[in-house]
């Protein structure tokens, strides 16, 4: 789970990570208080999670009260690369001399987390791993024995900061490994961690990610957010992504599902969405499924694609066929569905599943079929 | 032979009395699979499915000698299951549980280092040899004894693939599933290296996913170390890069991971990479048929 620069920024404050005096605004005039309040000199940050906030425009530097509440009001207005921003950071400009960058991920190809530093922060880490390797200093951590100081003076000395900063710089580095550790954190990163024309080290952005799977133990993590329907779907224990074709797609498995997406592509068809669903397959997972599915307009028919190795088929078909009447009745099935079932009780599954009211559910025998008439339906429409 | 599990293998269940280990270890039992002992704390002393149950795995493996352990507990307490089992030295670990913290797994994964463990998963559909035994939630009817070893990171995407096998016609040696998380206690090339040892394995089918770069890490091992036929296959060449594909592990970050570096890898080792399942089975069918004859001439 990602979180909200200024959510990440709080949990930076509570470890006395140095960060910029800062006001969430959620309304124009609460930004025009906040400016006047500062005296001046901020600079109002969109709170979104995608990269490449600055370069879409979702950075302003206000000169004034009244141009703070007028550049809040456009910010709020329109989205942000496709996103709604619903929050404002309004920050104090900080005086730059220079910006470095300070991270730590957890790296699975060597199952620790790994720490990087280098002098060249303030453009994408991942840019700079690409065009100068070199200026990336990194430190693998052993996780059962944490980040001893040296650890972190090392990449310091060699990357040649100033003695000055090494300790000032070296604890934000030990509070930023026992966040990330203490928080169950996938990513921590401070870019760019500047340096003050004064001398001091301020976390001027910051990025934090959660994994998902430990939420359970951190009480002090923000809630997930519940709107998109990808998070809808979570609740609902179904793994769903959105994508941007016409073929919705039901499967059970990530991998069968991936490749259900994969066939379709090949077929000349394109995917809109991933919807893996799991155990609840034997339940109300195509109900629920086709639910969300249809919330898409740009949906043109359906593919569900079945392989049943613990779950049975006859069990299956039953709750299709009672999910496509339902959504039948009350005049919601709009677009055309094939499904394919394979696995344990395939034949009684067939049986079942050609015993529908419904003109709009097909079957196909083989995945081959099943694929090629959904693309050819979808087209038609 | 076979690899890692056989119908000596005497198995452990760990979290056996919950509703989830009661029904797959069950499942086990009727396909064959000798499972000797539970364990759940605290209900030690009960018998489930025919099973006695322990509080602790040290006492299980004392009275019931064994060689692997399937861990049904929940994503909270398989850190602990993982730990005792490693301690107890068990052989197999098959780590079938979903949503694992992954800092757990990464104190796991360090414990691991020096041990002969091998720790499947976690988020791994088990591991199962034909007619022998089976640790997991695969689905026996599918599988029958054959030359083809099947290793994994997907769970049903790799019971359409053996469905697929068999119907060809040819059967598998033993099929497992490393495990969809962002770390996994063994990789493709331990599984690799075991199926080229194997005498019954002939050749090898191996399914990979979008995201980490275990593929491409086999790939290289493949052209280095296996000279027995293998096949590939890769969930998510449709997929967008940046986005969680149910697995956590399944995720193309700046450019890594993704379903073209793969193939690329795999084309450099000689692996035919199958589009589908049906094209799989087909390029699997026809290699087998080439080696026959190449061992004939």
């Amino acid at each position: 789970m990602k979180l909200y620069e200024y959510q990440a920024k709080q949990f930076f404050g509570q470890r006395k990570i140095p960060i910029p005096e800062g006001t969430v605004c959620e309304t124009a005039e609460e930004a025009r208080l906040a400016f006047e309040k500062m005296g001046g000199n901020g600079v109002l940050k969109s709170q979104v999670l995608v990269g490449g906030r600055g370069k879409a425009g979702g950075i302003k530097f206000p000169k004034s009260p009244n141009e703070a509440h007028q550049m809040t009001s456009e910010l709020l207005s329109k989205p942000l690369k496709g996103v709604r921003v619903e929050k404002v950071l309004l920050e104090r400009r900080l005086d730059i001399e220079k910006e470095y960058y300070l991270g730590i991920i957890t790296d699975t190809d060597h199952a620790c987390p790994l720490l990087m530093f280098s002098t060249e922060g303030g453009v994408d880490i991942e840019e700079l791993a690409r065009t100068r390797p070199d200026s990336i200093k990194k430190v693998l951590i052993d996780p059962f024995h944490g980040l001893p100081l040296f650890k972190v003076r090392y990449p310091l000395k060699e990357a040649g900061v100033p003695v000055p900063l090494i300790d000032p710089l070296i604890r934000i580095a030990t509070e930023l490994y026992r966040l990330y550790w203490d928080m169950d954190g996938e990513l921590i990163e401070i870019n760019p961690l500047v340096i003050t024309r004064d001398g001091k080290p301020v976390a001027a952005d910051a990025k934090f990610n959660i994994d998902s799977s430990a939420l359970y133990r951190q009480p002090a993590a923000p809630k997930p957010e519940q709107k998109s329907v990808e998070a809808r779907a979570a609740a609902v224990q179904l793994s769903y992504v959105q994508l941007d074709g016409n073929i919705g797609i039901i499967s059970n498995g990530a991998g069968l599902t991936m490749a259900t997406m994969d066939h379709i592509h090949l077929e000349g068809g394109r995917p809109a969405n991933f919807l893996d669903c799991g155990q609840r397959i034997m339940e109300q997972g195509v109900r629920d499924g086709l639910r969300f599915i249809l919330e898409n307009p740009k949906v043109t028919a359906i593919f569900i694609n079945i392989f049943a190795g613990g779950p049975r088929c006859d069990v299956i078909a039953q709750k299709i066929i009672e999910a496509v009447d339902e959504l039948e009745n009350q005049g919601r099935m709009s677009v055309p569905i094939v499904a394919c079932l394979q696995g344990r009780f395939v034949e009684e599954g067939r049986k079942i599943l050609s015993t529908t009211k419904s003109k709009r559910l097909e079957q196909a025998d083989t995945i081959e079929e099943a694929v090629r008439r959904t693309v050819e339906l979808g087209a038609k429409r | 032979m076979s690899i890692l599990v056989n119908k000596e293998t005497r198995v452990i269940a760990q979290g056996i009395t919950g509703n989830f280990g009661t029904f797959h270890s069950q499942r086990m039992i009727e396909y064959g699979t000798k499972v000797v002992a539970g364990v759940t704390p605290n209900k030690g002393g009960m018998v489930v499915n025919g099973v006695p149950v322990y509080d602790t795995l040290r006492e299980a493996v004392k009275y019931h000698p064994a060689d692997a352990t399937i861990t049904f507990v929940p994503a909270p307490f398989v850190k602990e299951a993982f730990m005792e089992a490693i301690e107890a030295e068990m052989k197999v670990i098959a780590g079938v549980i979903e949503g694992m913290p992954v800092k757990d797994m990464m104190l796991i994964y360090q414990m691991l280092k020096g041990t002969k463990t091998v720790l499947l998963g976690p988020n791994s559909p088990g591991i199962i040899t034909p007619e022998e035994c089976s640790m997991g939630f695969m689905p026996g009817h599918v599988y029958r004894k054959g030359p083809v070893g099947i290793v994994s990171r997907s769970g049903t995407f790799s019971y359409q693939v053996a469905d697929a096998v068999t119907r060809a016609g040819m059967g598998e040696s033993t099929c497992l599933g490393i495990g969809g998380d962002p770390i996994t206690g063994v990789t493709f090339i331990d599984i690799l290296k075991l199926f080229q040892k194997d005498p019954e394995t002939e050749a090898i089918l191996l399914i990979g996913e979008i995201g980490r770069k275990a593929e491409e890490e086999a790939a290289e091992f493949i052209q280095r170390e296996v000279n027995k036929p293998v096949v590939a296959i890769i969930a998510g060449a449709s997929a967008p890069e940046g986005k969680t594909m149910g697995h956590a592990g399944a995720i193309i970050t700046g450019g890594k991971g993704s379903y073209a570096s793969k193939v690329e890898a795999f084309k450099r080792a000689g692996v035919p990479v199958a589009r589908t399942t049906q094209e799989a089975a087909q390029f699997m069918a026809d290699r087998l048929r080439l080696s026959k004859a190449k061992r004939n001439n």
